[in-house]
C-alpha cells in the first residue's frame, strides 16, 4: 500500500508542477496587439447569401460588414454631439452619386470610379445588374421588399453606361432609398457567382451560403470561419474609402453569457455581446469596460390573438392592459435598459406620438372592465414564452403574479426557440411575448403594414377596416400632411382597441473595453459596423 | 453483426423523434417575411415535402455512400461538421477518463485493502460529490475562482487561445498534433485550456469509477481464492496486485466504457461553459433548431463510437479473463 | 410451499436493524431522505412565504433574517422556495425511478421468461436505447415533448428503462434455473404464478440498488436539463431550475440563489448514494 499512496503524492506534485511550469500564453505580440479586435459572440453565423440569409444576428452584422450596397446610410452629427448613421438621411456608398428624376420615376445611380471586388476584378454597371437579375430571378424576401417599394422585375434596373445604372419606379414613394441600403442588395461579383450557378442551384445558393471569397466590397473580408470556433474579418485591400483603423476583428463563439461577461471583466476580449441587463448594470460600475447605451425603435410587446377567445373581446383585452406591471418589467427585467413602449409606432419613427397611450398598472380598473366583459369571477388563460430568453422568462413570473391581483390566472407555456418561431409564424399563439421587432426601413406605414396587416406578420391576427384602409392608402403616398394625420388615427385606434400590450423599447447596449472606440449607432438596422472601431 | 441492426434502430428512432420535434426547421430558416413560395421551395429543397419513409429511404441511401446530409442551421455537408466537431470532445473526455483511472482505481483499491480507513472514507465522501453536485454548477464555480479570481487557467474561450493558430490536424486530439508539430507553445495552451474542464468531469467520473473497483476488490478479496492464496503465505502486495486486482478490474472495465458514454453525452453543459467546440454543444444547437440531419448524423456517429468502446471493452476483456471465449 | 421460499426472499427484520445500526453512514442517507421528505410535506406549514410570492423590491436580498436564504431575482423567498421545491424534486426522482422501474422489470421479465425470440426482440431493443448517449436522448425526449413537469419525468424516465430490463433479465435467467423455482412449478403454479410470487422477489436486490442509485441521478439530469432550458416551467420551485437560473448570478456576487438549491441536489444525491450503497451490503446475504 505504501507504494500506493507514495504513487498518488507524488503524481499530484508532478502535476502541479508540471503546471507552474507551463510559459504563460502571452496575448500575442506587442506589434499587433492594437490591430486585432477579438469579439465574444453567443452563437455561430448561419447563411451567407445576402438575398436569402438566414435572420441570425451574427449572419446578418457579417453581411453589413464585408458586402457593400450603392446606397447607405449618412453619418450625422446629433445636437447631443453623437454621431450616428441616420436612418432616414442617404448617402452614396458604392454609388458617387443618385438623384430621383422624372417626378421620382426613376432613380440614376452613378457609380465611384476605379471600384473593385477583394479579388481586384471591376465593380461595374454590370456587376449590378447582375446582382439585381440573380435578386428578381431568386424571387426570395429581398425580391419582395423591392416590390414593396415599387421596383417591380429585372426589367426595371437598366445599364445605362459603364458606372450608370437606372431603376424604374412604378409609383413614386419614400419606400426606396431606405429598402436598397441594406444587405439583402449586396452587389455581387458575376466572375466569382456566376460558376457556381448550375441547373440544380441556378442562383449559386448553395455557395453563397457559406462563401464569400472574392465578391466581397465592403471594408472588411471574411478571411476565415471555423464553424463553432469562430470567424475572422480581414481588411479588404481593395475597399474604396480609407482602410479601417482595425485590421483584423475576430469572433469567437462562447455560448455561455457568464463567461462572456467574466471574459470581458478580466480584458480578454475587447467587446462581449449579448449579455443579460443585469450583467450589464453590474458592468456599470466596472472602471475597465464602456458600456455603450442606445435607445432603439425595436418593439417589444405582449400579443393577444384576435381570434381567440377571450382575446377576440377587446374589454378583454383592455382589462389585461390595465393589469400589466409596466414599471416592474422595465425596472426589473431590463432593469432599467428600456423605455415603456406607448405606440405601436415606436418613438423615434416619424409621426410617433406619445398622447394616445393611457393605460397604468391599475388592477381595480382591470376587473371591472373584466366584469363589463363577462367575466365578473375573474379568467384563466395560457401564457406562452420563450425558453430561451431569459427576458421572456422574467415577463412571465412577474406578469403572473400581476394578473392574480386582477382575478386572471395565467398558466405560463414554454416553448423552445424553433418551436416559439413556429408556433408564431402559423400564428397558432393566444397570449404570448414578442421579443423585438425592427423595421430597417424608418416609415410609419412600411411598419404598421407588416406588423397590424400582413399575413405573415400580424402575430395577432388583430384587423381593423379602418386601420387596413389607412394603411393601404398611405404606403406609397409621398403627402407627407396626410400620412402624419393617418398615422395619428391608426396610432389612437391600436391603443384604444388594445390590439398588443405595449411594453417596452429595449436599448441596445454594447459592452466593450474602456479602450474601445468608434461605437456608431446606425438606428435603421441597428448593426454595428467596426470599420469605425478602433483601439487604444 | 449486431451492430447493424442496432444501428439501424438508432437511425429509426432517431428519424421518428426529429420529426416529432416541434415546429420545424423552414421557419427559422426563412424567416418572418418569408412568403410562401419561398417556403415551398425550401421545403422541396430540403427533401421535406416527400412523404416520410421515403425521406428515411433516402437518408438510408445516402448513408450508403457515406453522405450524411447537409446540416440545415450550418449549410455544411453534416460529416465535415462530425469531423471538426467530435474530436474535440473526444480529447476532452479521454483525458477525464485517463486522470479519473488514475485517481480513482488506486483510491478504489486502497478503500478496499484498507476498509473503514480515513482514505476508505475519504474517497467515499469524495465519491458522493463528485455525482451530487451538479456539474455545471461545479464548472462556473471553478471558473469564477480559478480564472477570474486566482488567474490560475487561461480565460475558458475554446481549446485554443485567439491568438494561436491550430496546428495540422493528425489526430484531432491537440496535444498530439501540437506535440507532433513541434509547437510547444500551441502545446502548452492546449494542455492548459484543458486543464478545467478535465478536472470538472473527471470529479464527475471518479466516484464511479472509485465504488466499482472499491466493491470489485472486496467482492475478490473476500472469495475462497484469495483466502486460499493467502493461506499459501504469499505477500500480501501480490496477493492484492498479481491475483486480487486481476481479477477485480473486469467489472471495472464495464463500468469504465458506461462512464465514458455517460461522459460523451453529458459533456453537453460542459462544453457551453468553456465555450468547448463539442459534438455536446452541436447537438444542442442541432435539437434547438430542428436540424434534422445534424441530429440524425451525431446520434448515429456518437452511437457508433459508443458501441465500438462497447467491443473493445469486450476484447480487452476476453484477453484478461482466460474464461471467456470468444 | 409459498412460506418457505418466501422466507429464504425476504430477510428478517431483526437482520435489518442490526445492520443498519452497524452501518451509520447508510442510517443517516435513509435519515436524511426522510428529512427532505418531511420537509417537503410540511412545506405549507413551515415556510414562511409563498414560493410564487414575487415582490419586486426586494429582488437579489443576501441571506438575513427575514429571508434565510435570501431572495432570487424575483423577490421570492429562496428558503420557501426550496421546502417546496423538496416536493417537486422527490417526485422526479421517486417518479421517474418508478415508471423505469416497472417498465423496465416488465421488459426484462418478458425477456427473461419467455421464449427466445421475445428475449432477441426486447434485449436488441434495450440495446438500441442504450446505444444513445442519455443525456442527449432525454434532450431529445424533452425536446419533443415541452418543457413542464410530466415531460420532464417522462425523459428521464425512459432513458433508464434499459437498465432495469436487463438487470431484471440477467437475474431472472438465473433464477429461472433454481431449484425452488423447478419446485415451485412441479407443486402446479401456473407459470406465471411462479413468475411473480417466486422468481420477481428474489431479483430484486440488485433492482432496489439500482433504484437508490438512480433517484439521485433523475434529479441531477433533471437539474441539467433545467439548465438548457428544457426542465419545468418557470416559476415552479424546482431546485435544478433554481440552480440553473442562479448558476449567472454567480459572477455578480449573487451566490446563494444557486449555492442552496445546488446544495440540496447535492444532499439529496449522496443520501440516495448512501442508502444504495447500504442496500446493497443489507440485501446480499453472501455479504453480511
Amino acid at each position: 500500500m505504501r507504494f500506493v499512496r507514495a504513487g498518488l503524492v507524488c503524481g499530484v506534485v508532478l502535476t502541479f508542477a508540471l503546471i507552474s511550469l507551463l510559459p504563460l500564453s502571452s496575448l500575442g505580440a506587442a506589434s499587433d496587439a492594437n490591430q486585432t479586435l477579438v469579439v465574444a459572440v453567443s452563437r455561430d453565423m448561419q447563411n451567407l447569401d445576402p438575398t436569402n440569409a438566414s435572420s441570425d444576428p451574427f449572419t446578418l452584422e457579417t453581411l453589413t460588414n464585408i458586402y457593400a450596397w450603392l446606397i447607405d446610410f449618412k453619418l450625422v452629427k446629433q445636437a447631443d454631439g453623437e454621431t450616428i448613421g441616420s436612418p432616414n438621411e442617404f448617402v452614396g456608398g458604392l454609388a458617387q452619386s443618385f438623384q430621383f428624376t422624372d417626378g421620382g420615376r426613376k432613380l440614376m445611380v452613378t457609380l465611384r470610379s476605379n471600384l473593385k471586388f477583394s479579388d481586384g476584378d471591376p465593380l461595374d454597371a454590370n456587376a449590378v445588374k447582375f446582382t439585381y437579375d440573380r435578386l428578381f430571378d431568386q424571387n426570395a424576401t429581398t425580391a419582395a421588399l423591392s416590390r414593396m417599394a415599387k421596383i417591380m422585375n429585372k426589367d426595371s434596373v437598366k445599364v445605362i453606361d459603364a458606372r450608370t445604372v437606372e431603376f424604374d419606379i412604378s409609383d413614386p414613394n419614400t419606400l426606396v432609398l431606405g429598402n436598397m441600403a441594406q444587405y439583402g442588395h449586396s452587389i455581387l461579383n458575376p466572375n466569382v457567382v456566376r460558376p457556381h450557378m448550375t441547373a440544380a442551384d441556378p442562383y449559386a445558393h448553395q455557395w453563397l451560403q457559406s462563401n464569400t471569397k472574392g465578391t466581397e466590397s465592403g471594408p472588411y473580408v471574411l478571411a476565415s470561419w471555423q464553424p463553432g470556433v469562430e470567424f475572422v474579418f480581414a481588411r479588404n485591400p481593395y475597399y474604396w474609402g480609407p482602410p479601417a483603423r482595425i485590421a483584423r476583428v475576430v469572433f469567437r463563439i462562447v455560448p455561455d453569457p457568464s463567461t462572456r461577461l467574466t471574459l470581458l471583466k478580466s480584458g480578454d476580449v475587447d467587446i462581449a455581446r449579448d449579455l443579460a441587463p443585469l450583467d450589464e448594470v453590474e458592468l456599470l460600475h466596472d472602471a475597465s469596460v464602456t458600456v455603450h447605451r442606445f435607445p432603439t425603435r425595436i418593439t417589444s410587446y405582449l400579443g393577444m390573438n384576435a381570434k381567440t377567445a377571450p382575446f377576440d373581446n377587446p374589454k378583454v383585452r383592455q382589462a389585461i392592459s390595465w393589469a400589466v406591471p409596466y414599471n416592474t418589467i422595465i425596472h426589473n427585467v431590463m432593469v432599467g435598459f428600456a423605455r415603456q413602449l406607448t405606440s405601436p409606432v415606436p418613438a423615434g419613427m416619424p409621426t410617433h406620438t406619445d398622447q394616445y397611450f393611457h393605460y397604468r398598472t391599475d388592477p381595480a380598473k382591470a376587473k371591472q372592465l373584466l366584469a363589463e366583459a363577462g367575466y365578473p369571477n375573474g379568467l384563466g388563460v395560457t401564457f406562452t414564452s420563450r425558453a430561451d430568453l431569459a427576458e421572456s422568462q422574467g415577463i412571465a413570473v412577474w406578469l403572473k403574479s400581476a394578473l392574480a391581483t386582477a382575478g386572471i390566472t395565467v398558466t405560463i407555456d414554454e416553448m423552445q426557440g424553433a418551436a416559439f418561431t413556429a408556433a408564431l409564424q402559423r400564428h397558432d399563439l393566444a397570449f404570448f411575448h414578442q421579443p423585438g421587432w425592427n423595421s430597417i426601413n424608418n416609415d410609419p406605414f412600411y411598419h404598421l403594414y407588416w406588423l397590424l396587416q400582413s399575413d405573415c406578420c400580424d402575430y395577432t391576427n388583430y384587423h381593423n377596416a379602418t386601420v387596413d384602409e389607412l394603411i393601404t392608402k398611405n404606403i406609397i403616398s409621398t403627402d407627407l400632411k396626410a400620412r402624419d394625420a393617418a398615422s395619428h388615427q391608426i396610432q389612437q385606434i391600436a391603443i384604444d382597441d388594445a390590439a398588443w400590450i405595449f411594453l417596452y423599447q429595449p436599448d441596445l447596449v454594447l459592452a466593450t473595453g474602456k479602450n474601445i472606440g468608434g461605437v456608431i449607432l446606425y438606428p435603421a438596422d441597428y448593426r454595428f459596423r467596426y470599420y469605425y472601431m478602433t483601439k487604444e | 453483426m449486431l451492430a447493424v441492426p442496432v444501428l439501424l434502430g438508432v437511425t429509426l428512432i432517431t428519424f421518428v423523434l426529429t420529426r416529432v420535434l416541434p415546429g420545424s426547421p423552414i421557419d427559422a430558416i426563412a424567416g418572418p417575411m418569408a412568403t410562401p413560395a419561398q417556403r415551398q421551395a425550401l421545403l422541396v429543397q430540403y427533401g421535406l415535402n416527400r412523404p416520410l419513409w421515403v425521406q428515411y429511404v433516402a437518408y438510408l441511401g445516402g448513408l450508403a455512400h457515406g453522405d450524411l446530409g447537409s446540416s440545415f442551421v450550418t449549410s455544411h455537408p453534416v460529416a465535415s461538421d462530425l469531423a471538426a466537431f467530435f474530436p474535440a470532445t473526444m480529447e476532452l473526455t479521454t483525458w477525464a477518463i485517463i486522470v479519473a483511472v488514475l485517481v480513482g482505481v488506486p483510491l478504489g483499491v486502497w478503500g478496499a485493502v484498507r476498509q473503514g480507513s480515513w482514505i476508505d472514507h475519504l474517497t467515499r465522501v469524495l465519491s458522493v460529490a463528485g455525482v451530487g453536485l451538479p456539474v455545471f454548477w461545479v464548472s462556473l464555480v471553478l471558473i469564477y475562482l480559478c480564472f477570474y479570481r486566482w488567474h490560475l487557467v487561461p480565460p475558458p474561450m475554446g481549446r485554443l487561445s485567439p491568438e494561436i493558430t491550430p496546428p495540422p490536424s493528425v489526430t484531432g486530439f491537440l496535444v498530439i498534433d501540437t506535440a507532433l508539430a513541434g509547437d510547444w507553445r500551441a502545446f502548452s495552451d492546449a494542455v492548459r485550456q484543458l486543464i478545467l474542464p478535465v478536472a470538472v468531469l473527471a470529479f464527475a467520473a471518479v466516484a464511479p469509477l472509485a465504488r466499482m473497483t472499491r466493491t470489485s476488490m472486496l467482492d475478490v478479496l473476500g472469495s475462497a481464492h484469495t483466502r486460499a492464496t493467502r493461506a499459501l503465505g504469499l505477500p500480501p502486495r501480490s496477493v492484492v496486485w498479481t491475483y486480487a486486482f486481476r481479477n477485480a478490474i473486469l467489472p471495472v472495465l464495464t463500468m469504465l466504457a458506461i462512464v465514458y458514454g455517460f461522459l460523451l453525452g453529458g459533456s453537453v453543459l460542459v462544453e457551453t461553459l468553456f465555450a468547448w467546440p463539442g459534438m455536446g454543444r452541436y447537438a444542442f444547437n442541432a435539437i434547438s433548431g430542428n436540424d434534422y440531419p445534424a441530429v440524425q448524423g451525431f446520434i448515429l456517429y456518437a452511437t457508433g463510437v459508443y458501441l465500438a468502446i462497447f467491443v473493445a471493452v469486450d476484447v480487452v476483456s476476453a484477453l484478461l479473463d482466460p474464461r471467456i471465449e470468444t | 410451499m409459498s412460506a418457505s421460499s418466501e422466507a429464504r426472499a425476504h430477510p428478517p427484520l431483526g437482520d435489518a436493524v442490526y445492520l443498519l445500526r452497524r452501518n451509520p453512514i447508510t442510517l443517516a442517507g435513509i435519515a436524511l431522505i426522510a428529512l427532505i421528505a418531511l420537509a417537503g410535506v410540511a412545506a405549507p406549514l413551515i415556510a414562511p412565504a409563498s414560493p410564487l410570492a414575487t415582490d419586486p423590491s426586494a429582488a437579489f436580498q443576501p441571506p438575513s433574517v427575514r429571508h434565510l436564504m435570501g431572495t432570487d431575482e424575483f423577490g421570492e423567498d429562496i428558503w420557501s422556495r426550496v421546502l417546496w421545491g423538496a416536493r417537486v424534486d422527490l417526485t422526479i426522482a421517486f417518479g421517474a425511478v418508478a415508471i423505469a422501474l416497472v417498465l423496465g422489470c416488465a421488459l426484462g421479465a418478458a425477456a427473461g421468461f419467455s421464449g427466445r425470440w421475445t428475449d432477441e426482440l426486447v434485449m436488441r431493443g434495450m440495446d438500441v436505447l442504450q446505444a444513445f448517449p442519455s443525456f442527449i436522448l432525454a434532450m431529445g425526449i424533452a425536446a419533443a415533448l415541452g418543457p413542464s413537469l410530466r415531460n420532464l419525468i417522462i425523459s428521464v424516465a425512459l432513458i433508464n428503462v434499459a437498465v432495469y430490463a436487463r438487470l431484471m433479465r440477467t437475474r431472472l435467467l438465473v433464477v429461472k434455473q433454481a431449484l425452488y423455482a423447478t419446485a415451485a412449478r412441479g407443486a402446479g403454479n401456473p407459470p406465471w404464478r411462479v413468475l411473480v410470487v417466486h422468481l420477481i422477489p428474489n431479483c430484486l436486490t440488485p433492482i432496489f440498488v439500482q433504484s437508490s442509485l438512480q433517484s439521485g441521478y433523475a434529479i441531477l439530469t433533471a437539474a441539467g436539463l433545467s439548465f438548457i432550458g428544457l426542465g419545468v416551467r418557470v416559476p415552479t420551485p424546482e431546485w435544478g431550475v433554481m440552480v440553473a437560473m442562479g448558476v449567472a448570478r454567480i459572477t455578480i456576487g449573487a451566490w446563494w440563489v444557486s449555492f442552496f438549491p445546488g446544495m440540496c441536489i447535492g444532499l439529496a444525491v449522496m443520501a440516495f448514494n448512501l442508502i444504495g450503497d447500504g442496500l446493497s451490503d443489507l440485501l446480499d446475504p453472501q455479504r453480511r
